[in-house]
Parts: structure tokens; sequence; C-alpha cells
């Protein structure tokens, strides 16, 4: 299976679990709807991937600059 | 339902973000807030640990480093696999999954005592203990088991780092300051909410300068970035549940699973993987992971905790 086919099963796989929890929580009366909003987000972006994210070699020095 | 004002003010920094409003926060207030959050959250710990030590705390102290040391094993492979990223990268995203993030725990606990759901107060430790280990694993995974803490340098960045430092330090002043704790009480205890509220402001802020990264380093980490701390979550639940403990704190230990460190890992990655992509980390971790926790994730840990313990 080509590394593009792994990517985009993968974003649909997790699309889809995000979008089906939201529904069992919300069917249940629990606020579930931000689940449903990323699944939903998520789907388009499964005919997205499959280009080999850029990893430059070069590192960014200011990560921790961030840090907490 | 209400919203928690905690919560609100990282929606605020996150809206601000997107607008590109221009909001004075200078670096020194972000730094002042950091180190006031990991000081009073050791102090709370030490001071919890002090009244409540046992056995019980160090064999579940054990399990939680376990934990630490399994959920970098998880992340690498769908990293590499599903991902495609190379050893190096992937190695390095699983260390910051595998290790927490002392804000979400923090958002956490602001959450719990709003909702007056009871938790053991000595998780400050487990915090401290999950920090470590898989920046070891990471090292490990990316290459090989001989390379551990061999660098001075890097055995200084990994246990040495300020919040590790600050965290313990706060925890040992809680566990031996004992009455003498009540004098500094109102100012690291009472304005604990406040602090957190604009130190997530910050955050808000910071967390939309990250998902620029993502446009260009793809979906695929954005669904892993949501897989992970719902994955890690439960796992953490789980253990939570069978460690027996409450249901505060199997929802902090889920916390703690799911979320991903922004304070030792990068720094001591910096030392021992220069040549891993830190955007790439930081992107999926800040940008993606902690405002899903903060938003979705928490809420549902709790559910997650509540049934359980029911169960």
């Amino acid at each position: 299976m080509s590394l593009s086919t792994r990517q985009r099963l993968f974003v649909l796989f997790v699309a889809l679990t995000q979008l089906g929890l939201g529904s069992l929580l919300t069917l249940n009366g629990y606020p579930g709807v931000p689940l449903g909003v990323i699944g939903v987000a998520l789907l388009p972006l499964a005919w997205l991937a499959g280009r080999h994210p850029a990893t430059p070699a070069l590192p960014r020095h200011d990560g921790d600059h961030h840090a907490a | 339902m209400p919203l928690d004002a905690v919560v609100l003010f990282f929606v605020l920094g996150l809206a601000a973000g997107i607008l590109k409003v221009r909001l004075p926060f200078p670096d020194g207030l972000y730094q002042s807030l950091t180190l006031f959050l990991l000081l009073a959250i050791g102090l709370k710990g030490g001071a919890a640990l002090a009244e409540h030590a046992s056995p019980r705390i160090v064999w579940q102290s054990l399990m939680v480093v376990g934990f630490g040391i399994l959920l970098p094993l998880l992340a690498f492979p769908l990293l590499r696999y599903a991902g495609g990223l190379d050893r190096i990268n992937a190695a390095a995203i699983a260390a910051h999954y595998g290790s927490v993030s002392v804000a979400t725990y923090a958002v956490a606990v602001a959450v719990l005592d709003a909702s007056g759901v009871a938790y053991e107060a000595y998780f400050p430790l487990f915090v401290v203990l999950l920090e470590i280990p898989a920046i070891l694993v990471g090292l490990a995974l990316a290459k090989g088991t001989a390379a551990g803490l061999a660098s001075r340098r890097l055995a200084h960045e990994t246990l040495l780092s300020p919040g590790i430092v600050l965290m313990v330090g706060g925890l040992l002043i809680g566990a031996f300051a004992g009455d003498s704790l009540a004098k500094i009480s109102p100012f690291f205890m009472d304005m604990f909410q406040g602090v957190l509220a604009l130190f997530l402001l910050k955050m808000g802020l910071i967390t939309t300068e990250q998902l620029g990264a993502l446009k260009q380093d793809g979906p695929f980490l954005a669904a892993f970035g949501v897989f992970m701390p719902l994955l890690a979550g439960a796992l953490g639940a789980l253990l939570g549940d069978g460690l027996g403990l409450s249901v505060g704190g199997i929802t902090l230990l889920a916390v703690l699973g799911a979320s991903a460190s922004y304070i030792a890992v990068p720094a001591a990655l910096r030392v021992a993987l220069p040549q891993a992509n830190a955007t790439l980390s930081m992107a999926a971790s800040l940008g993606i992971t902690f405002p899903f926790n903060v938003l979705a994730g928490i809420p549902v840990y709790l559910l997650l905790a509540q049934w359980l313990h029911g169960a």
C-alpha cells in the first residue's frame, strides 16, 4: 500500500472516529458537537493527505521559547 | 452548558490571533506566568504529598512511569508507518506525545475544581514523573538504546530543565514547609485561576502562530494531533481506574496521557536530536493537540472517568 493511501486511510479513520464519538455523545445528551465538528473538518483533509510532509533538516531554535 | 471562564480566555486568544489583533503581551510576562504556574502546581502537590504520603503512591508512581514509556512506543509506529515520517522526526514527535503539558494539566484541574470533582492532590508528582521517560524512549527510538543520557549536556537538559526544577522545587517546598506554607498561599493558591486565565490568553495567540506550519506540513499531522490524545487519554483513564483513583484522578491521568509536552522535550531534543524538525512537533502539539484537549478533550475524559468509575 502506498504512503499516500495509508495517510488518506488514517485521516479518514480519524475523521470517522471523531464523527462517531461526537454523534454518540450528542445522542446521549452530552456535549459531542466539538468532536463532530473536528470530524467534519478532517474529512476533506483526507483528500489532501498523501504527500510526504516537508521535513527540512534545519531545526527551528525557538521551539522552547513557547514553553509550558 | 456554561463554558469555563479559564477556557474562554484561551478562545479569546485564538480569536485575537486569527483576527491578527496586536495584543501587547510581553515575553517577560509570559515567562513569569509560566514560572508562577509551575511553582504553584508543585507547591500544591507537595503539600498534598506531605499530608497523604503512603506506599500506595510509590506503586502508582511506578505504573505512571511505565505509562510514560508506553506512549511514545505507540505513537512512533503510527508516525513512521501511517505517516511516512523519517525515523528522527517520528521519534521526536513520539517523545513530545509521551510527555505531558503542564498547561493542559492546569486547565483540567481548573475544570475539575469548577465542577466540584475531587481528585488526588498529589498528582503534580505524576506530572513530574511523566516528563522524563518519553524523552529517553524517543532518543532510543531515534538512535538506538545506547543513546540514553550518555551526553552530560543532554542529561542536564533532560533532568534539570527549568520546568522540572521549578515543579520539583515547588513539590519539595510544599512537602517540607509545613504550616508556614500558609504565608504564601494567598499569592500562589488564590491567584492561580486568574494567572492561568492570562496564561491561556497568550497560549491562544501562540496556537494560531503554530497552525501556519501545519498548512504546509500536512493533514496527517492534524489527524494524528487529534487521534493520539484520544488513544492516550483512553489508556490513561483505564490505568487510572486500574490504580483505584477517584473520578478526578482518572480524568487527570487521562489528561496527562493525552497531552503533549512543550517544556522538557523541546529543550532536551534540541540538544539530543538537533536534526529533528522542531516545527513539526510544536505545530502538532501546540497547534492541534493543546486546543483539542482544552476545547473538546477534557470534557470527554471526564465523562469517560465517570463512566469507568460507575461501571
